[in-house]
């Protein structure tokens, strides 16, 4: 648990986009082309996501990363740093057209979307700012930063004439630390909102990236160079239910101020981002009853620095929950001679995430189960337990995860009679 | 509808094939895994499932053609697509895309990287994988080699070199 909530400590080092970079097991910071600080659409509906799924997927809340979604999938968001065109070669205003800005290729195409509601990031207008990009794979190129001119309409895709003629901020090889480009620009003198446009040519290939950013300025607060994070939060303490915690903890303190705090949740490999707040407490709902957590916050201020994490609280749930209803489909799709193939898929049947899920069975008379795959089976006194592994912990509500394993048998192998979901029986499809 | 029908191989048992079958989203799963260290677990999927990943309009184009797809990591992929296309129907899949083309449903050409018969929904980041971009609108012949795909007028070029890990 350390080591992770280490992980999280490092955000302070590199900002806002570092709290919110995936990050593997291995330590690989996952990303590699979009702005982070001002957020770009693809990366700020993707920390949605992440917040709205309370882990394990990505299911927004903001009504235009919820229809960017229904419009054009999940997969932008999980590849939210891929906006890019591979043979751009410069060619930004012949080959891109008026409305498709945002997102130049059928994949990003519904973050073209004309709204005015898309997530935004407070600016002082004037001010100067540390942009941040994030980088998995360097490369040398230029980056462009163009703003709206004033009197640009958010509910219309954005057009090249949108632009200001000029970019008011051009960097070439910006300095790379911690898996980021990050550079000081002077904001453009505006006022409310607009969009920031950033384009990066690479210069070793034709390949080139695309973002929107959508900012407000004066509206919030931006710090000229601040780049003070703000204190650790103070310690949570925890109310449970059955189903969902309420925490609350000492405020973080911030030389300009703090405008937000992020919980976590310590699970497996990779912690889980499971709730943004701008007030020091926060409800995180979908637990599972009779079980430990841990939960820790990280602060932020308006400039992107996050905080280290707090100490993290434990707390276990009450028993007595209702972890939701569900149904198994369980299906042997391969039986050999002494040996067979299961596969079983759990669907989340209630109105609220299952998180983290546990299915148990019994296993039938003269089976054994070896190997699983998507899953951790473990089998002990003739009853099988699965959990999810790191990316399927959380089954949301209405949808589905799979797993599978390998079984001995003699003869046909008989299929189990009855599977409990977090305690609750399933029906079967 | 699942398009997931076919057995599976467990996951530490694909990590080790040699030579793996890239018929299965499980053997591309091991396909990759061999060239990259990651990817494992493979986690199957539905047809819903792959609709919700590539929306709509993509799955119109991609999901009649599609035999199985699963999931796995790699990075810089969090949630990377394994998709095995039905034996046999690469000609009618570019054929659709060039029709969809031809209607204005699409504009660009197809986003995943082509193996033989499969392919992985992302390109960028995985350029050491040796796949290959499908190209369906005409190319610059001189600079991108391509090579002829299974339907006249698509081809398949190499993919822009050069992206590694930090």
């Amino acid at each position: 648990m350390r080591f992770r909530r280490m992980i999280a400590s490092g955000a302070v080092v590199v900002g806002v986009a570092a709290v919110t970079t995936v990050l593997m097991p291995n330590g690989v910071a996952l990303a590699h082309g979009s702005m982070t600080f001002p957020a770009s659409r693809t990366y700020a509906c993707y920390e949605d996501g992440r917040a709205g799924s309370g882990g394990g997927d990505l299911n927004p809340t903001n009504p235009a990363c919820v229809a960017a979604v229904a419009a054009g999938g999940k997969q932008p968001l999980w590849d939210w740093f891929g906006n890019l065109i591979s043979q751009a070669a410069g060619k930004h205003r012949e080959i891109i057209g008026d409305g498709k800005l945002c997102g130049p290729t059928t994949k990003f195409d519904a973050y073209n979307l004309g709204r005015s509601d898309w997530p935004t990031t407070s600016l002082r207008a004037g001010s100067t700012i540390t942009i941040k990009y994030n980088a998995w794979a360097p490369h040398p190129g230029t980056w462009e930063q163009y703003v709206t001119k004033d009197g640009y309409n958010p509910n219309q895709p954005l057009r090249w004439s949108d632009l200001e003629a000029a970019p008011f901020n051009t960097v070439v090889n910006p300095p790379l630390g911690n898996g980021e480009y990050s550079w000081n620009a002077t904001l453009p003198n505006k006022s409310g909102r607009h969009v920031i446009y950033s384009i990066w040519q690479r210069s070793d290939s034709p390949e080139a990236f695309y973002s929107c950013s959508d900012v407000v300025f004066n509206g919030g607060g931006g710090n000229p160079g601040d780049t003070t994070a703000p204190s650790a939060p103070g310690t949570p303490t925890a109310t449970a239910a059955a189903n969902s915690v309420a925490l609350s903890w000492p405020a973080a303190t911030d030389d300009v101020g703090v405008t937000g705090y992020q919980v976590y949740r310590e699970a497996g490999a990779t912690d889980v981002l499971v709730a943004s707040t701008t007030s020091p407490s926060a409800s995180v709902t979908g637990l599972t009853g009779a079980t430990a957590y841990s939960f820790y916050v990280v602060a932020k201020d308006a400039a992107g620095n996050t905080s280290p994490p707090s100490s993290a609280v434990s707390v276990t749930t009450l028993p007595g929950s209702s972890p939701g209803t569900c149904a198994v489909t369980y299906t042997t799709p391969s039986v050999w001679s002494g040996g067979f193939t299961a596969n079983v898929v759990v669907k989340n049947t209630g109105t609220s995430p299952v998180s983290p899920w546990s299915l148990v069975w019994d296993v039938p008379s003269g089976q054994t189960i070896s190997s699983a795959w998507s899953a951790d089976v473990a089998v002990s006194g003739g009853t099988a337990t699965a959990k999810g592994v790191s990316w399927n912990t959380s089954i949301p509500a209405g949808g589905s995860i799979s797993f599978g394993f390998n079984g001995a048998a003699s003869g046909t192998p008989a299929s189990p009679g009855a599977f409990t979901l977090n305690g609750a029986s399933c029906g079967s499809v | 509808m699942t398009l997931v029908i076919a057995a599976l191989v467990s996951g530490s048992a694909a990590c080790s094939a040699v030579d793996p079958d890239t018929g299965s989203a499980a053997g591309v799963g091991t396909w990759v895994h061999a060239r990259t260290g990651e990817c494992a677990p493979v986690r199957t999927a539905s047809v819903e499932e792959f609709a919700e990943f590539v929306g709509p309009l993509r799955a119109e184009l991609y999901a009649p053609f599609v035999a199985e797809w699963g999931t796995c990591s790699v990075a810089p992929y969090e949630k990377l697509g394994l998709v095995v296309f039905q034996a046999g129907r690469m000609k009618d899949f570019q054929e659709s895309w060039k029709a969809a083309l031809a209607s204005g449903q699409v504009t660009d050409n197809p986003d995943f990287a082509f193996g033989d018969g499969f392919a992985l929904s992302a390109t960028t980041g995985l350029e050491r994988l040796g796949l290959r971009y499908l190209h369906c609108t005409p190319v610059d012949a001189t600079a991108l080699s391509p090579e002829p795909a299974e339907a006249d007028g698509c081809v398949y070029t190499a993919m822009v070199p050069g992206h590694h890990h930090h």
